[in-house]
């Protein structure tokens, strides 16, 4: 076995094992997160259940969708029924299309950052590292630096998300429109993901990391409405949290040292 | 702009020890001063993309989803009953029947399949002493009828015994286990799911990298897969395995049985294998297993809460307390000072209860005062008020409109229709073919052939060599699962038996959607059905001249005179004579199936057949010729008057047969009354085949002849045409709606209009039609499946996901019930 050969190997599982920590230990709050958003979504503004509510605040600036949204009896709306599945699919659907475009646009800039120099990957891959410890920190409860790089991100394209006012979720192209603008949400394990994306150094290898990223976040933040009133009460264990934080640290520290040593 | 700010500053956050993300609900970090003001409050937010979440939800203009969830998690706490005192309520749902016996409605949440069905019902029916068991799949209540020799404790330990947990059927008791078995089952699921995700990475590494990877890799990936796994078998998976234990330790086969044989053998020979280092783990394989067939048990559970849901809408229509009158006797004095609030299932017959506008009408009753209109909805289907008047009957559940009305109770809240209704509708939608309950039966024998063929597969494989064998084998065992067999029947029946309850129709007897179906000739009985069985007088024939010489307006004379007779009966002719008049009567009396008699002014009138008032028939007057139904009304035995009675067509009767012949079926008309002529009747309606005067005899042998040719249905009143109600293939009563219990017929329309008989026989051959397909995708899917997997062309991944496609499709079909088309 050649020695190269070797060190694909070596990297792919380092990156397989990389994403799996990150899936593991991030799953509860990708889960109330991006649960919330798939939630809100599904229930598609079907404010006719809230009726003694007063009128929508402010920022609604045209009430367009609370006009047209479909009258379903409380009975439908109370409980996932089918029909939503149809909806859940097409914003999943949306919200793919968003990461593979993400890991596209990453792979494509590893590729070129590794035109440049040689060892360019293996640094990629030991900022992914560290991005972990960062993050890991952060779900511990320790130090809140990876907010700042959120913010810087969220502050780039949030004049481009913030588009989505002028949809109204009537059309199945808009909903596409709004997953996709999902997929785009600023947030720590998506950076942690793309940065995979980016250390693969091609762009075809980013947009089929980000695409099995998405699909294997797919099937249950749709499941997930329910499953957050389960999760929500271990959230708030400390030691839950620190945990988790640890082992993302770990992994972290783990990802440094398999590519620097 | 919007009123959506982020506010980065820093503020003392002293009153917050563990604050909530405003998004995801997380907990904050306490140091960290983010939030967002929402209408004029500051909401904490952990994090960044909670911002942006929030933004993009408000962008949306789906904020009315904080709103939701709030309402959503207040109804999540719920307090639970232990099992002691779960006990104690069994009495609450505990009823005596009129023979004495006891009726126990038990709710049973972990009712898995319908082999767990035929299981209570065989377990329970051999009990001595127990005469009726029902266990309705689709509501998950079991119904059991017992003498003395039992008590509901005994009972629910029986059930216990045999592996299902036991609650008292109380409204409440069924919403409340229902959510907390879509809680558990989403639980289950999202564990599954995470596992199989992770999972399925590593595989996917191990495959991406061919042979090729070192083993100490190897080890670690396998390592962190049977980490993930084992709470995926051992949580997730356990309703299988606790099912499937049951079943073995009562020595039946269900369903369970060989899936959780494939789960926990997958999941044994990996854990073996990577303890030493062996060749092939499957922890991918056990995930999958578990997490697809949980969706299949999820898709199912979902059309079970729609069933579920529109039956507690019956039984929560009414509210639980009532304003009765403290002194029902003096009406006109009743207020609402002079009112208490009583409990809804304390009421008896005769109290009077005050329903204010706007409210639900909360017993079956009388109005005793008061005008409004009152919406029949929950009946009928129908919104539009109906007006009510002292006198009018109420019945508990519509909506009292516009004005005060006091209601004088007529029975029990437990024999109010809307609650015969709810019980109809259960028995109705539980209802399985003679096919399926055959399915029921030889399930266990199904589930032993699989069990066979799966281990003759392995056998055959293994000594072919093939390393699959072990895999082979537990994708027969997963693929031969027939869930979605399981589901085409029930799920279908009880989704219609609710369509048709909101569209007006009460299904009585469940097999009247699969005999409805096949009809090919529809029978009316006229009086009340066809017609509205509101007489008429339509022709007046005076007969003696002599005798109402120098009256101003003789027939006028004879009218009044008859309404005064009638003035004292029930009968449906009185209805007829409703002139105004002044007359006095004496010594009225009513001779039933002739007439009435009485003293006007010293002179002896008689009304009705021609044989009871003219005892000796008068030559001078003879009946005059003409359809309908002719009485005479004579004075001192000598004719007056003949009067000509008829009925009222329905408005939409000649419309509705026109539009079932459009579907190529035959009608008839058999019925028992003279009044209408077969000419007029073919002329009023355009049905050819009539026959008048027949007894009840001539109208079931009638049905009888008919049924050498066609499929009958028999469309009545359910009151005077029992016995050719039961002849028939099936039978639909048109009655009004108070009066739908006591009918003998499998259907009853309670809106008393004949409009939805067409869209009746359309829908019910779509719910078979629906049925049909459901049967036979599963069938084939089965019967093709089975083969390909024991050649080995089936991987497990496919078989799983096949699986919970196929009982998701079934589901969703059967969904299709929700609509008719009218």
């Amino acid at each position: 076995m050649s020695a190269a050969a070797d060190m694909m190997v070596s990297t792919l599982t380092g990156e397989l094992i990389s994403a799996f920590a990150l899936g593991l230990f991030s799953a509860p709050h990708c889960l109330a997160m991006c649960g919330g958003i798939a939630s809100a979504l599904l229930m598609g503004g079907r404010s006719n259940l809230l009726t003694a509510r007063p009128a929508p605040a402010p920022m609604t600036q045209s009430s367009e969708l609370i006009a047209s949204s479909v009258t379903h009896s409380p009975l439908m709306a109370a409980g996932f029924s089918l029909p939503l599945m149809s909806d859940a699919l097409i914003y999943g659907t949306g919200k793919i299309v968003g990461y593979m475009a993400l890991g596209f646009l990453a792979g494509t800039g590893g590729f070129l950052l590794g035109g440049l120099h040689s060892s360019a990957l293996v640094l990629l891959q030991a900022l992914s590292g560290l991005l972990l410890m960062v993050l890991g920190l952060y779900t511990s409860g320790w130090w809140l630096g990876v907010l700042s790089l959120e913010r810087q991100a969220y502050r780039l394209w949030q004049p481009l998300l913030r588009r989505v006012r002028h949809l109204s979720l009537k059309h199945t192209s808009n909903k596409l429109l709004a997953g996709i603008a999902w997929g785009l949400l600023p947030c720590g394990i998506v950076f942690s993901v793309l940065s995979l994306a980016l250390a693969s150094g091609s762009g075809l290898h980013g947009l089929l990391i980000m695409m099995v990223f998405g699909l294997g976040t797919l099937p249950f933040v749709l499941l997930s409405g329910g499953l957050l009133q389960f999760l929500l009460p271990l959230l708030k264990l400390t030691w839950i949290r620190q945990c988790a934080g640890l082992g993302m640290i770990a992994s972290g520290v783990w990802t440094l040292v398999n590519n620097l040593g | 702009m919007s009123s959506l700010v982020t506010d980065n500053a820093r503020m003392i956050t002293d009153h917050a020890v563990q604050r909530q993300c405003f998004h995801c609900q997380s907990p904050v970090p306490s140091r960290l001063d983010l939030t967002v003001t929402i209408d004029g409050h500051r909401q904490p937010l952990c994090c960044i993309s909670c911002e942006a979440a929030v933004q993009f939800i408000y962008d949306l203009h789906l904020e009315s989803y904080y709103q939701y969830r709030e309402q959503c998690s207040t109804n999540m706490v719920a307090d639970k009953h232990t099992t002691n005192a779960e006990y104690s309520r069994l009495h609450k749902a505990l009823t005596t029947l009129a023979d004495g016996r006891q009726q126990l409605m038990l709710l049973i949440p972990d009712l898995r399949c319908v082999a767990c069905v035929w299981l209570l019902e065989q377990v329970l029916g051999r009990e001595a002493g127990v005469s009726e068991v029902n266990v309705n799949y689709a509501t998950r209540r079991l119904r059991v009828v017992f003498d003395d020799r039992h008590s509901p404790a005994t009972l629910a330990k029986r059930i216990e015994g045999l592996g299902y947990s036991v609650r008292a059927d109380l409204p409440d008791a069924s919403r409340e286990a229902f959510t907390q078995t879509r809680r558990s089952l989403l639980l289950k699921m999202g564990i599954a799911g995470i596992g199989m995700m992770q999972v399925m990475m590593f595989a996917f590494g191990d495959y991406m990298s061919g042979s090729e990877m070192e083993a100490e890799f190897l080890a670690l990936l396998r390592w962190a897969s049977m980490a993930l796994t084992t709470p995926v078998v051992l949580y997730s998976a356990w309703p299988f395995h606790r099912a499937a234990w049951f079943a073995i330790k009562n020595r039946t086969l269900t369903m369970d049985v060989p899936v959780s044989l494939a789960i926990v053998s997958a999941w044994l020979l990996s854990v073996f294998n990577t303890l030493t280092h062996g060749v092939e783990v499957y922890f991918d394989t056990a995930c999958m297993f578990t997490f697809f067939l949980l969706i299949g048990r999820y898709a199912e559970l979902l059309s079970r809460f729609h069933f579920q849901q529109s039956q507690d809408l019956l039984q929560h229509l009414l509210p639980d307390s009532v304003l009765r009158a403290t002194h029902p006797e003096d009406t006109d004095s009743i207020s609402i000072s002079t009112t208490e609030r009583v409990a809804l299932e304390t009421l008896a017959a005769g109290d009077v209860l005050l329903v204010m506008p706007g409210e639900t009408i909360p017993a079956d009753g009388l109005v005793v005062r008061g005008h409004s209109g009152v919406s029949e909805a929950a009946f009928t289907g129908e919104a539009i008020p109906q007006p009510k008047q002292p006198g009018a009957r109420v019945l508990a559940g519509s909506v009292n409109h516009d004005g005060e009305l006091l209601v004088r109770v007529k029975c029990e809240p437990g024999e109010f229709v809307i609650r015969q209704i709810a019980r109809l509708n259960e028995q109705a939608g539980a209802w399985r073919p003679r096919w399926a309950q055959l399915a029921d039966r030889t399930a266990s024998w199904f589930v032993a052939a699989v069990l066979l063929i799966a281990a003759a597969a392995g056998i055959y494989w293994y000594q072919a060599g093939s390393a699959d064998y072990l895999v082979i084998m537990m994708t027969v065992l997963v693929v031969s699962c027939p869930c979605a067999l399981s589901l085409a029947t029930p799920v279908a029946y009880s989704i219609a038996t609710t369509t048709l309850r909101k569209h007006g129709v009460v299904i009585k007897h469940g097999a009247f959607l699969e005999r409805a179906a096949d009809t090919t000739a529809v029978v009316f009985d006229k009086t009340g059905t066809l017609t509205e069985a509101n007489l008429k007088v339509t022709d007046i024939v005076l007969a003696n001249a002599d005798a109402l010489h120098g009256i101003p307006d003789p027939q006028q004379m004879c009218m009044s005179l008859a309404s005064a007779l009638e003035a004292g009966s029930e009968h449906p002719i009185a209805h007829a004579f409703n002139a105004p008049h002044t007359l006095f009567v004496s010594n009225n009396k009513v001779v039933p199936g002739y007439g009435v008699s009485g003293d006007i002014d010293g002179q002896h009138y008689r009304l009705g057949l021609a044989e009871f008032a003219l005892p000796q028939p008068d030559t001078r007057a003879p009946q005059p010729a003409g359809s309908g139904h002719w009485i005479v009304l004579s004075r001192q035995q000598q004719a007056l008057a003949w009067f000509c009675l008829q009925d009222t067509p329905r408005a939409e009767a000649s419309a509705i047969v026109s539009k079932l012949h459009q579907q190529g079926l035959r009608t008839a008309v058999f019925t028992g009354d003279r009044s209408m002529q077969a000419d007029t009747i073919r002329t009023l309606f355009g049905i050819r085949d009539i026959r008048t005067g027949m007894s009840p005899a001539d109208k079931v042998n009638a049905i009888r002849d008919l049924q050498q040719s066609a499929r009958v249905m028999m469309v009545g009143d359910g009151i005077n045409d029992t016995a050719a109600m039961a002849a028939a293939d099936s039978s639909l009563a048109v009655t009004p709606r108070d009066s739908f219990v006591q009918n003998s017929a499998d259907a009853t329309l309670l809106s008393g209009s004949l409009r939805m008989l067409p869209a009746i026989l359309v829908f019910s051959r779509k719910c078979q039609r629906i049925i049909r397909q459901n049967v036979t995708w599963s069938v084939v899917y089965n019967f093709t499946v089975i083969p390909l997997t024991l050649m080995g062309l089936v991987s497990p991944w496919l078989a799983a996901l096949g699986m919970s496609l196929s009982s998701v499709l079934v589901v969703s079909n059967a969904g299709r019930l929700r609509w008719m088309e009218h």
